[in-house]
């Protein structure tokens, strides 16, 4: 008996926990004439919490300007995100021969001659410049997308990790192929040694995914809604900067096969470096203009 | 539009042009006509299920309220609180002249092309 009665509140408790999220959903004065109507009815419950949910559906999803902003935030999102994924498993891939060489492959001997570190101080700075474009670039797409929809950031920030981890199972789709110039299935030819044990084929690229990908377009998606505490001439810099970053990220990806210039080199094969100035300027831009809207305030309240 | 079809085809007849309004909104116009000044959401709910014979939710009325009112058919606004509702105000509706004119249309439109058709079954 005593469970019955138990189950009877968690039930009566979770009806009433959604009764509320539903009835503040509402505009204030329609919150009033529905339940007014309601109490009138005398439907209270399950029904009551139908109908409220009816009315709260109809209302959020049905309202179509905000259904089309979540289909274009969805749409931006996996788009990005994709593009993302894509540089993040490339330079996964690129890096783990030489982490492989490094790590795996050294010991207190090698350690000491000049042989092993002469390359490693000639590449190392290289990768570290990779992971930090890529890391700017992803804060950057996450600033763009924050702005491009304040209603939905939370999609984005939902869709993100999602399409992610759907990548990282499924794999980057082959129909890619068809329209990004970067895209081409995982090669480990000549180098099958390194990508035979999961950390190098899987945990490698998962690691930088998350954290150069999702940790700082999550950060870049965040950091969107202090947008609007700069001045006008401030933020449309800090946007045109973004679009453009944004904009070449996506040429560097799609334009060019479409221009015919697919086989002139270097053009043809299109790295992080080639993009990193651009996303590297963003986050700069707006730390910069983070200083200056601070010092503008400490003068205003000195004043 | 030319002389051997006289109906302008660059125009999406179903999507595009307004023909007259939906059932559900002569439904709701007709029920706050009939209820003149008692007009209000749960008032107007009671009148439509009884014509109906089915459940109207509160979602269709209230949504499809707000449409009507964007268009202009009918007005609504916030009227006194009573004690059988709880203490809460109830959303008054009144048909506008422009509403009026619809639901006529519409009713007329139906009578019409209803004018000799029998729906017995036998």
């Amino acid at each position: 008996m005593g469970t019955e009665l138990r189950h009877a509140l968690s039930l009566e408790s979770v009806m009433t926990l959604w009764t509320n999220l539903a009835y503040r959903a509402l505009e204030p004065a329609e919150r009033e004439a529905v339940f007014g109507d309601l109490c009138e009815i005398g439907e209270n419950g399950w029904l009551a919490l139908r109908e409220l949910l009816g009315l709260v559906i109809r209302r959020r999803v049905l309202n179509s300007s905000f259904v089309r902003s979540c289909l274009t935030t969805g749409t931006l999102t996996i788009f990005t995100t994709l593009l993302l994924a894509l540089l993040a498993v490339r330079i996964a891939d690129g890096s783990a021969i030489y982490l492989w060489m490094w790590i795996n492959n050294s010991d207190s001997v090698i350690l000491q001659t000049a042989g092993f570190w002469n390359p490693v101080l000639e590449v190392a700075p290289g990768l570290i410049f990779s992971y930090i474009a890529l890391a700017c670039c992803s804060w950057t797409c996450g600033l763009l997308l924050g702005w491009s929809s304040r209603r939905t950031r939370w999609l984005s920030a939902v869709l993100l990790p999602a399409t992610v981890v759907w990548i990282a199972i499924c794999g980057l789709p082959e129909s890619l192929g068809h329209i990004l110039i970067q895209w081409s299935p995982r090669d480990y030819f000549g180098n099958e040694t390194v990508f035979q044990g999961i950390s190098y084929r899987s945990v490698l690229p998962a690691t930088i995914e998350l954290f150069l990908v999702v940790l700082p377009t999550w950060w870049g998606i965040r950091r969107s809604s202090t947008l609007h505490r700069f001045k006008v001439s401030a933020r449309f810099f800090l946007l045109l900067l973004c679009f453009g970053a944004f904009g070449f990220l996506v040429a560097m990806n799609l334009i060019w096969p479409r221009i015919q210039i697919v086989g002139i080199w270097p053009l043809r094969y299109s790295r992080l470096p080639e993009i990193a100035p651009t996303a590297i300027l963003v986050p700069i831009a707006y730390c910069f203009l983070l200083v200056l809207h601070r010092l503008n305030l400490r003068t205003t309240d000195t004043g | 539009m030319n002389e051997f079809y006289p109906i302008d085809i660059s125009i999406d007849y179903y999507h595009n042009v307004y023909l007259m309004i939906g059932e559900f909104e002569y439904l709701l116009i007709t029920a706050a006509a009939r209820l003149g000044e008692d007009a209000y959401g749960a008032a107007i709910r009671r009148e439509i299920e009884d014509a109906i014979g089915k459940r109207c939710s509160i979602g269709a009325l209230y949504t499809t309220l707000d449409r009507m009112e964007s268009k202009g058919f009918v007005k609504t606004w916030m009227g006194e609180a009573t004690s059988e509702r709880g203490g809460r105000a109830k959303r008054m509706v009144r048909v506008t002249t422009k509403g009026m004119q619809e639901a006529a249309g519409f009713y007329r439109t139906i009578t019409r092309i209803s004018e000799g058709v029998s729906w017995e079954l036998n």
